[in-house]
Protein backbone atom coordinates (compact mmCIF):
# COMPACT_ATOMS: atom_id res chain seq x y z
CA UNK A 1 0.00 0.00 0.00
CA UNK A 2 3.05 2.50 0.79
CA UNK A 3 4.17 2.22 -2.85
CA UNK A 4 0.66 2.57 -4.36
CA UNK A 5 0.69 5.67 -2.38
CA UNK A 6 4.00 6.91 -3.33
CA UNK A 7 3.76 6.22 -6.94
CA UNK A 8 0.07 8.08 -6.87
CA UNK A 9 1.95 11.16 -5.56
CA UNK A 10 4.51 10.50 -8.12
CA UNK A 11 2.11 10.71 -10.64
CA UNK A 12 -0.32 13.46 -9.24
CA UNK A 13 2.49 15.98 -8.97
CA UNK A 14 2.91 14.74 -12.79
CA UNK A 15 -0.21 14.94 -13.61
CA UNK A 16 -0.52 18.83 -12.40
CA UNK A 17 3.13 19.87 -12.76
CA UNK A 18 3.94 18.66 -16.69
CA UNK A 19 0.71 20.99 -17.75
CA UNK A 20 2.07 23.37 -15.12
CA UNK A 21 5.51 23.58 -16.80
CA UNK A 22 3.92 23.92 -20.24
CA UNK A 23 1.92 26.76 -19.22
CA UNK A 24 4.45 28.72 -17.63
CA UNK A 25 6.59 28.50 -20.71
CA UNK A 26 3.83 29.76 -22.93
CA UNK A 27 3.47 32.49 -20.07
CA UNK A 28 -0.05 31.74 -18.99
CA UNK A 29 0.96 32.08 -15.60
CA UNK A 30 -2.39 31.89 -14.21
CA UNK A 31 -3.07 28.64 -15.70
CA UNK A 32 0.64 27.58 -13.80
CA UNK A 33 -0.46 28.84 -10.38
CA UNK A 34 -4.05 26.69 -11.01
CA UNK A 35 -2.41 23.41 -12.05
CA UNK A 36 -0.20 23.95 -8.47
CA UNK A 37 -3.10 24.47 -6.52
CA UNK A 38 -4.96 21.90 -8.04
CA UNK A 39 -2.00 19.32 -7.29
CA UNK A 40 -2.05 20.56 -3.83
CA UNK A 41 -5.36 19.73 -3.18
CA UNK A 42 -5.43 16.82 -5.17
CA UNK A 43 -2.22 15.58 -3.16
CA UNK A 44 -3.35 16.79 0.24
CA UNK A 45 -6.96 15.91 0.47
CA UNK A 46 -7.37 12.42 -1.28
CA UNK A 47 -5.81 10.45 1.55
CA UNK A 48 -8.89 11.84 4.01
CA UNK A 49 -11.57 12.22 1.21
CA UNK A 50 -12.03 10.19 -2.09
CA UNK A 51 -11.96 13.23 -4.39
CA UNK A 52 -11.23 10.67 -7.30
CA UNK A 53 -13.95 12.22 -9.83
CA UNK A 54 -13.38 15.86 -8.96
CA UNK A 55 -9.79 16.69 -8.93
CA UNK A 56 -9.52 14.53 -12.19
CA UNK A 57 -12.36 16.28 -13.81
CA UNK A 58 -10.66 19.48 -12.83
CA UNK A 59 -7.14 18.17 -13.81
CA UNK A 60 -8.27 17.08 -17.26
CA UNK A 61 -10.07 20.24 -17.82
CA UNK A 62 -7.37 22.28 -17.11
CA UNK A 63 -5.34 20.51 -19.97
CA UNK A 64 -8.00 20.58 -22.27
CA UNK A 65 -8.00 24.47 -21.47
CA UNK A 66 -4.23 24.73 -21.86
CA UNK A 67 -4.33 22.59 -25.35
CA UNK A 68 -6.64 25.53 -26.52
CA UNK A 69 -4.31 28.08 -25.49
CA UNK A 70 -1.60 26.10 -27.73
CA UNK A 71 0.61 24.58 -24.75
CA UNK A 72 3.23 22.36 -25.78
CA UNK A 73 1.15 19.10 -26.55
CA UNK A 74 4.00 17.08 -25.25
CA UNK A 75 3.80 18.33 -21.55
CA UNK A 76 0.43 17.80 -21.93
CA UNK A 77 0.04 14.11 -23.36
CA UNK A 78 2.45 13.68 -20.08
CA UNK A 79 0.20 15.27 -17.53
CA UNK A 80 -2.75 13.57 -19.20
CA UNK A 81 -1.21 10.07 -18.79
CA UNK A 82 -0.14 10.66 -15.03
CA UNK A 83 -3.71 12.32 -14.88
CA UNK A 84 -5.18 8.95 -15.71
CA UNK A 85 -2.46 6.70 -13.80
CA UNK A 86 -3.02 8.88 -10.31
CA UNK A 87 -7.01 8.68 -10.82
CA UNK A 88 -6.60 4.60 -11.29
CA UNK A 89 -3.90 4.26 -8.14
CA UNK A 90 -6.60 6.50 -6.49
CA UNK A 91 -9.29 4.11 -6.61
CA UNK A 92 -7.12 0.98 -6.42
CA UNK A 93 -6.22 2.14 -3.01
CA UNK A 94 -9.38 3.15 -1.98
CA UNK A 95 -10.61 -0.42 -2.86
CA UNK A 96 -7.74 -2.12 -1.01
CA UNK A 97 -8.37 0.15 2.43
CA UNK A 98 -11.89 -1.17 2.12
CA UNK A 99 -10.65 -4.50 2.65
CA UNK A 100 -9.94 -6.14 5.86
CA UNK A 101 -7.56 -8.65 4.96
CA UNK A 102 -5.90 -9.04 1.26
CA UNK A 103 -4.33 -12.41 0.37
CA UNK A 104 -0.91 -11.59 -1.67
CA UNK A 105 -1.31 -8.14 -1.38
CA UNK A 106 2.42 -7.67 -2.38
CA UNK A 107 1.63 -9.75 -6.03
CA UNK A 108 -1.55 -7.94 -6.18
CA UNK A 109 0.10 -4.68 -5.96
CA UNK A 110 3.06 -5.39 -8.26
CA UNK A 111 0.41 -7.02 -11.08
CA UNK A 112 -1.33 -3.47 -11.01
CA UNK A 113 1.53 -1.32 -11.33
CA UNK A 114 2.70 -3.63 -13.72
CA UNK A 115 -0.32 -3.25 -16.05
CA UNK A 116 -1.07 0.12 -15.29
CA UNK A 117 2.39 0.90 -16.48
CA UNK A 118 2.04 -1.42 -19.50
CA UNK A 119 -1.18 0.72 -20.07
CA UNK A 120 0.20 4.28 -19.95
CA UNK A 121 3.27 3.30 -21.90
CA UNK A 122 0.94 2.18 -24.62
CA UNK A 123 -1.59 5.06 -24.61
CA UNK A 124 1.87 7.75 -24.15
CA UNK A 125 3.28 6.11 -27.26
CA UNK A 126 -0.23 5.99 -29.31
CA UNK A 127 -0.79 10.03 -28.47
CA UNK A 128 2.57 10.53 -29.31
CA UNK A 129 2.18 9.34 -32.56
CA UNK A 130 -1.22 10.60 -33.20
CA UNK A 131 0.09 14.33 -32.25
CA UNK A 132 3.33 13.49 -34.69
CA UNK A 133 1.48 11.81 -37.84
CA UNK A 134 -0.33 14.44 -40.10
CA UNK A 135 -3.30 12.34 -42.33
CA UNK A 136 -5.68 13.94 -44.69
CA UNK A 137 -9.34 11.93 -44.48
CA UNK A 138 -12.45 12.10 -46.02
CA UNK A 139 -15.73 12.74 -44.10
CA UNK A 140 -16.71 9.45 -44.69
CA UNK A 141 -13.68 7.27 -44.01
CA UNK A 142 -13.66 9.81 -40.42
CA UNK A 143 -16.80 8.68 -39.87
CA UNK A 144 -16.56 4.96 -40.47
CA UNK A 145 -12.85 5.19 -37.92
CA UNK A 146 -14.31 7.00 -35.54
CA UNK A 147 -17.13 4.43 -35.81
CA UNK A 148 -15.19 1.38 -35.41
CA UNK A 149 -13.33 3.34 -32.17
CA UNK A 150 -16.47 4.11 -30.54
CA UNK A 151 -17.82 0.41 -31.43
CA UNK A 152 -14.84 -1.30 -30.61
CA UNK A 153 -13.92 0.68 -27.22
CA UNK A 154 -17.71 0.20 -25.90
CA UNK A 155 -17.55 -3.75 -27.40
CA UNK A 156 -14.33 -4.42 -25.29
CA UNK A 157 -15.57 -2.02 -22.06
CA UNK A 158 -18.72 -4.02 -21.68
CA UNK A 159 -16.26 -7.42 -21.86
CA UNK A 160 -14.23 -6.31 -19.18
CA UNK A 161 -17.61 -5.17 -17.06
CA UNK A 162 -19.19 -8.41 -17.52
CA UNK B 1 -13.43 -14.60 -18.91
CA UNK B 2 -12.50 -17.26 -21.45
CA UNK B 3 -8.66 -17.27 -23.41
CA UNK B 4 -10.90 -17.17 -26.53
CA UNK B 5 -12.40 -13.91 -25.41
CA UNK B 6 -9.94 -12.18 -24.31
CA UNK B 7 -8.37 -13.16 -27.48
CA UNK B 8 -10.80 -11.41 -29.12
CA UNK B 9 -11.59 -8.22 -26.68
CA UNK B 10 -7.57 -7.60 -27.66
CA UNK B 11 -7.80 -7.91 -31.45
CA UNK B 12 -11.15 -5.22 -31.49
CA UNK B 13 -9.45 -3.61 -28.83
CA UNK B 14 -6.10 -2.94 -31.62
CA UNK B 15 -8.64 -2.22 -33.85
CA UNK B 16 -10.62 0.66 -32.15
CA UNK B 17 -7.00 2.38 -30.64
CA UNK B 18 -5.73 1.87 -34.22
CA UNK B 19 -9.10 3.56 -35.73
CA UNK B 20 -8.35 6.38 -33.01
CA UNK B 21 -4.70 7.21 -33.48
CA UNK B 22 -5.54 7.82 -37.24
CA UNK B 23 -8.91 9.92 -36.44
CA UNK B 24 -6.80 11.42 -33.85
CA UNK B 25 -3.55 12.14 -36.47
CA UNK B 26 -6.40 13.60 -39.06
CA UNK B 27 -7.98 16.75 -36.52
CA UNK B 28 -5.09 18.26 -36.71
CA UNK B 29 -5.82 18.48 -41.12
CA UNK B 30 -9.37 19.12 -39.81
CA UNK B 31 -11.16 22.26 -42.11
CA UNK B 32 -14.52 23.49 -42.08
CA UNK B 33 -15.59 24.44 -45.52
CA UNK B 34 -18.63 26.60 -45.97
CA UNK B 35 -21.96 24.91 -46.34
CA UNK B 36 -23.08 23.50 -49.88
CA UNK B 37 -26.07 22.11 -51.18
CA UNK B 38 -26.35 18.29 -51.76
CA UNK B 39 -25.55 17.01 -55.26
CA UNK B 40 -28.72 15.86 -54.56
CA UNK B 41 -30.32 18.90 -54.78
CA UNK B 42 -28.40 20.09 -57.56
CA UNK B 43 -29.36 17.09 -59.50
CA UNK B 44 -32.02 18.11 -62.27
CA UNK B 45 -32.51 14.25 -62.50
CA UNK B 46 -33.84 11.69 -59.93
CA UNK B 47 -31.36 8.35 -61.23
CA UNK B 48 -27.69 10.54 -60.46
CA UNK B 49 -29.40 11.68 -57.52
CA UNK B 50 -29.73 7.66 -56.11
CA UNK B 51 -26.57 7.01 -57.15
CA UNK B 52 -24.90 10.13 -55.39
CA UNK B 53 -26.05 8.23 -52.20
CA UNK B 54 -23.85 5.31 -52.98
CA UNK B 55 -21.29 6.56 -50.31
CA UNK B 56 -24.14 6.80 -47.65
CA UNK B 57 -25.12 3.20 -48.36
CA UNK B 58 -21.50 1.78 -48.17
CA UNK B 59 -20.89 3.54 -44.57
CA UNK B 60 -24.77 2.27 -43.35
CA UNK B 61 -23.77 -0.99 -44.26
CA UNK B 62 -20.55 -0.85 -43.06
CA UNK B 63 -21.97 0.10 -39.54
CA UNK B 64 -24.39 -2.51 -39.97
CA UNK B 65 -21.71 -4.82 -40.64
CA UNK B 66 -19.35 -3.56 -37.63
CA UNK B 67 -22.20 -3.64 -35.55
CA UNK B 68 -23.28 -7.19 -36.00
CA UNK B 69 -19.93 -8.61 -35.60
CA UNK B 70 -19.12 -6.63 -32.36
CA UNK B 71 -22.44 -5.94 -30.20
CA UNK B 72 -23.90 -9.35 -30.54
CA UNK B 73 -22.81 -11.81 -28.29
CA UNK B 74 -22.05 -15.27 -29.87
CA UNK B 75 -25.44 -17.09 -28.38
CA UNK B 76 -27.52 -14.69 -30.34
CA UNK B 77 -25.76 -13.63 -33.16
CA UNK B 78 -28.37 -16.33 -35.42
CA UNK B 79 -30.85 -15.11 -33.86
CA UNK B 80 -30.17 -11.13 -35.04
CA UNK B 81 -30.54 -11.78 -38.33
CA UNK B 82 -33.95 -11.01 -38.41
CA UNK B 83 -32.68 -7.83 -36.66
CA UNK B 84 -29.95 -7.13 -39.54
CA UNK B 85 -32.53 -7.53 -42.05
CA UNK B 86 -34.95 -5.13 -39.94
CA UNK B 87 -32.19 -2.77 -40.51
CA UNK B 88 -31.57 -3.18 -44.15
CA UNK B 89 -35.14 -2.22 -44.49
CA UNK B 90 -34.57 0.77 -42.33
CA UNK B 91 -31.54 1.55 -44.77
CA UNK B 92 -33.84 0.83 -48.04
CA UNK B 93 -36.64 3.34 -46.52
CA UNK B 94 -34.29 5.78 -45.99
CA UNK B 95 -33.47 6.13 -49.61
CA UNK B 96 -36.25 5.65 -50.92
CA UNK B 97 -37.83 8.86 -48.36
CA UNK B 98 -34.65 10.37 -49.64
CA UNK B 99 -35.12 9.76 -53.27
CA UNK B 100 -38.51 10.70 -53.24
CA UNK B 101 -37.67 14.45 -51.76
CA UNK B 102 -35.26 15.09 -53.95
CA UNK B 103 -37.54 14.02 -56.74
CA UNK B 104 -40.01 16.68 -55.11
CA UNK B 105 -37.92 19.40 -54.52
CA UNK B 106 -36.16 19.17 -58.10
CA UNK B 107 -39.84 18.19 -59.18
CA UNK B 108 -40.47 22.01 -58.38
CA UNK B 109 -37.56 24.53 -59.60
CA UNK B 110 -38.01 28.04 -59.57
CA UNK B 111 -39.60 29.46 -62.40
CA UNK B 112 -37.42 31.65 -63.69
CA UNK B 113 -38.74 35.03 -64.92
CA UNK B 114 -37.72 35.81 -68.15
CA UNK B 115 -37.02 39.97 -68.51
CA UNK B 116 -36.56 41.80 -71.89
CA UNK B 117 -33.38 41.84 -72.85
CA UNK B 118 -31.24 45.24 -72.42
CA UNK B 119 -27.99 46.17 -73.56
CA UNK B 120 -26.90 46.30 -69.57
CA UNK B 121 -28.21 42.49 -69.38
CA UNK B 122 -26.12 42.12 -72.11
CA UNK B 123 -23.16 43.31 -70.77
CA UNK B 124 -23.53 41.24 -67.92
CA UNK B 125 -24.23 38.23 -69.67
CA UNK B 126 -20.83 38.39 -71.69
CA UNK B 127 -18.92 38.81 -68.34
CA UNK B 128 -20.40 35.97 -66.69
CA UNK B 129 -17.70 33.31 -66.26
CA UNK B 130 -18.62 29.75 -67.67
CA UNK B 131 -18.02 28.67 -64.43
CA UNK B 132 -21.22 29.46 -62.91
CA UNK B 133 -23.83 26.97 -62.25
CA UNK B 134 -26.54 26.91 -65.39
CA UNK B 135 -30.12 28.26 -64.63
CA UNK B 136 -32.40 24.98 -63.93
CA UNK B 137 -34.41 24.46 -66.41
CA UNK B 138 -37.74 24.21 -66.20
CA UNK B 139 -39.54 20.78 -65.38
CA UNK B 140 -43.12 19.85 -64.85
CA UNK B 141 -44.41 18.69 -61.42
CA UNK B 142 -45.50 14.93 -61.30
CA UNK B 143 -46.78 13.52 -57.81
CA UNK B 144 -45.43 10.06 -56.79
CA UNK B 145 -47.92 7.66 -57.49
CA UNK B 146 -50.54 7.02 -55.12
CA UNK B 147 -49.08 3.73 -53.84
CA UNK B 148 -45.88 4.93 -52.96
CA UNK B 149 -47.19 6.78 -50.30
CA UNK B 150 -48.97 3.34 -49.04
CA UNK B 151 -46.17 1.15 -49.04
CA UNK B 152 -43.90 3.88 -47.06
CA UNK B 153 -47.04 3.77 -44.69
CA UNK B 154 -47.38 0.50 -44.46
CA UNK B 155 -43.63 -0.10 -44.45
CA UNK B 156 -43.02 2.42 -41.65
CA UNK B 157 -45.62 0.81 -39.31
CA UNK B 158 -44.54 -2.75 -39.93
CA UNK B 159 -40.70 -1.93 -39.34
CA UNK B 160 -42.05 0.02 -35.86
CA UNK B 161 -44.15 -3.30 -34.80
CA UNK B 162 -41.16 -5.34 -35.83
CA UNK B 163 -38.42 -2.84 -33.78
CA UNK B 164 -41.06 -2.92 -31.01
CA UNK B 165 -41.21 -6.72 -31.25
CA UNK B 166 -37.85 -7.41 -31.43
CA UNK B 167 -36.87 -5.24 -27.87
CA UNK B 168 -39.14 -7.40 -26.26
CA UNK B 169 -37.78 -10.08 -27.59
CA UNK B 170 -34.36 -9.21 -26.81
CA UNK B 171 -35.26 -8.34 -23.14
CA UNK B 172 -36.73 -11.39 -22.56
CA UNK B 173 -34.16 -13.83 -23.74
CA UNK B 174 -31.75 -11.62 -21.49
CA UNK B 175 -33.75 -12.34 -18.50
CA UNK B 176 -34.32 -16.12 -20.03
CA UNK B 177 -30.31 -16.24 -19.95
CA UNK B 178 -29.82 -14.59 -16.23
CA UNK B 179 -32.37 -17.20 -14.79
CA UNK B 180 -29.87 -20.19 -15.94
CA UNK B 181 -30.00 -23.30 -13.90
CA UNK B 182 -27.56 -23.48 -11.34
CA UNK B 183 -26.28 -26.80 -12.99
CA UNK B 184 -26.31 -24.61 -16.39
CA UNK B 185 -24.13 -21.82 -14.36
CA UNK B 186 -21.61 -24.05 -12.75
CA UNK B 187 -20.83 -25.43 -16.22
CA UNK B 188 -20.34 -22.50 -17.50
CA UNK B 189 -17.70 -21.11 -14.53
CA UNK B 190 -16.27 -24.97 -15.23
CA UNK B 191 -16.16 -24.48 -18.46
CA UNK B 192 -14.21 -20.88 -17.97
CA UNK B 193 -12.22 -22.26 -16.00
CA UNK B 194 -11.06 -25.33 -18.14
CA UNK B 195 -10.14 -22.21 -20.79
CA UNK B 196 -7.72 -20.90 -18.45
CA UNK B 197 -6.17 -23.86 -17.37
CA UNK B 198 -5.34 -24.28 -20.79
CA UNK B 199 -4.29 -20.78 -21.45
CA UNK B 200 -1.63 -21.50 -19.12
CA UNK B 201 -3.29 -19.88 -16.00
CA UNK B 202 -1.84 -20.39 -12.68
CA UNK B 203 -3.04 -23.94 -11.69
CA UNK B 204 -3.51 -22.97 -7.80
CA UNK B 205 -5.41 -19.41 -8.57
CA UNK B 206 -7.68 -20.92 -11.23
CA UNK B 207 -8.69 -24.06 -8.80
CA UNK B 208 -9.65 -21.85 -6.34
CA UNK B 209 -11.44 -19.37 -8.56
CA UNK B 210 -13.49 -22.63 -9.82
CA UNK B 211 -14.33 -23.76 -6.35
CA UNK B 212 -15.38 -20.66 -4.84
CA UNK B 213 -17.37 -20.00 -8.10
CA UNK B 214 -19.23 -23.06 -7.71
CA UNK B 215 -20.13 -22.13 -3.93
CA UNK B 216 -21.22 -18.86 -4.93
CA UNK B 217 -23.59 -19.74 -7.49
CA UNK B 218 -25.58 -22.56 -5.54
CA UNK B 219 -25.25 -20.06 -2.55
CA UNK B 220 -27.04 -17.42 -4.77
CA UNK B 221 -29.51 -19.39 -6.93
CA UNK B 222 -29.97 -22.32 -5.24
CA UNK B 223 -29.71 -21.25 -1.12
CA UNK B 224 -26.86 -23.83 -0.55
CA UNK B 225 -24.59 -21.89 1.60
CA UNK B 226 -21.36 -23.66 2.62
CA UNK B 227 -21.61 -22.79 6.21
CA UNK B 228 -18.03 -22.37 7.87
CA UNK B 229 -18.83 -25.54 10.18
CA UNK B 230 -19.40 -27.74 6.97
CA UNK B 231 -15.99 -28.51 5.36
CA UNK B 232 -15.33 -28.86 2.12
CA UNK B 233 -15.71 -32.70 1.96
CA UNK B 234 -19.05 -32.38 3.72
CA UNK B 235 -20.44 -29.86 0.90
CA UNK B 236 -19.03 -32.09 -1.72
CA UNK B 237 -21.15 -34.58 -0.64
CA UNK B 238 -24.04 -32.61 -0.18
CA UNK B 239 -23.53 -31.33 -4.14
CA UNK B 240 -23.28 -35.18 -4.84
CA UNK B 241 -27.01 -35.32 -3.38
CA UNK B 242 -28.14 -32.72 -5.74
CA UNK B 243 -27.47 -35.08 -8.72
CA UNK B 244 -23.92 -34.01 -9.27
CA UNK B 245 -21.27 -36.98 -10.32
CA UNK B 246 -19.53 -37.67 -6.94
CA UNK B 247 -16.13 -38.98 -8.33
CA UNK B 248 -15.52 -35.56 -10.10
CA UNK B 249 -16.82 -33.36 -7.23
CA UNK B 250 -14.42 -35.45 -4.72
CA UNK B 251 -11.49 -34.65 -7.00
CA UNK B 252 -11.64 -31.26 -6.86
CA UNK B 253 -12.71 -30.84 -3.47
CA UNK B 254 -9.43 -32.98 -2.64
CA UNK B 255 -7.50 -30.41 -5.49
CA UNK B 256 -9.08 -27.45 -3.81
CA UNK B 257 -7.84 -28.70 -0.18
CA UNK B 258 -3.89 -29.79 -1.14
CA UNK B 259 -3.75 -25.84 -2.79
CA UNK B 260 -5.87 -24.21 -0.18
CA UNK B 261 -4.39 -25.40 2.77
CA UNK B 262 -1.10 -27.00 1.53
CA UNK B 263 2.18 -25.64 0.64
CA UNK B 264 3.27 -27.81 -2.28
CA UNK B 265 3.10 -26.07 -5.59
CA UNK B 266 0.32 -27.63 -7.73
CA UNK B 267 2.10 -29.37 -10.59
CA UNK B 268 0.84 -30.34 -14.11
CA UNK B 269 -0.37 -33.32 -13.31
CA UNK B 270 -2.90 -31.74 -10.62
CA UNK B 271 -3.93 -29.52 -13.73
CA UNK B 272 -4.69 -32.48 -15.79
CA UNK B 273 -7.18 -34.03 -12.95
CA UNK B 274 -8.50 -30.74 -12.65
CA UNK B 275 -9.51 -30.36 -16.25
CA UNK B 276 -10.76 -34.01 -16.33
CA UNK B 277 -12.79 -33.26 -13.14
CA UNK B 278 -14.33 -30.26 -14.81
CA UNK B 279 -15.12 -32.02 -17.78
CA UNK B 280 -16.96 -34.74 -16.65
CA UNK B 281 -18.82 -32.26 -14.09
CA UNK B 282 -19.74 -30.06 -17.22
CA UNK B 283 -20.69 -33.45 -19.07
CA UNK B 284 -22.94 -34.20 -16.28
CA UNK B 285 -24.62 -30.84 -16.03
CA UNK B 286 -25.09 -30.67 -19.82
CA UNK B 287 -26.56 -34.12 -19.41
CA UNK B 288 -28.98 -33.51 -17.05
CA UNK B 289 -29.96 -30.04 -17.85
Amino acid sequence: MKITRQIFGGAAVLAVGAPAIGAALQGVWILALGFGVLGLFWIGFSLRYRLMGLAFALCIAGIAFAAVLDVGIGWLLVGIMAALAAWDLEAFGARMAGVARIEHEHALVRDHLRQLGLVCGAGLLLATLASLVRIRLSFGVALVLASIAVLGLGYVLRGIGE
Amino acid sequence: MSIQYRRKLLIVLSFACAALVIVAAALSSLTMLPAQTAPILRETRTVPAVLDLSWLVGVTLALYVLGFIFLTPASLRRRLVYAVVALVGIAALIVLLVWLAGATVLGVPPTPTPAPLTPTTELLETSVPETEEPVIETASFTPPPRWVGTVITAGSGLLLIAGALFILWRRQTQISESRLSPLLQLAREARLAIDALQGGENVREVILRCYFEMVYVLDETRGIRRVETVTPREFAVQLAALGLPAAPITTLTELFEAVRYGTGPADAEAAKRAITSLTAIITACEGQS
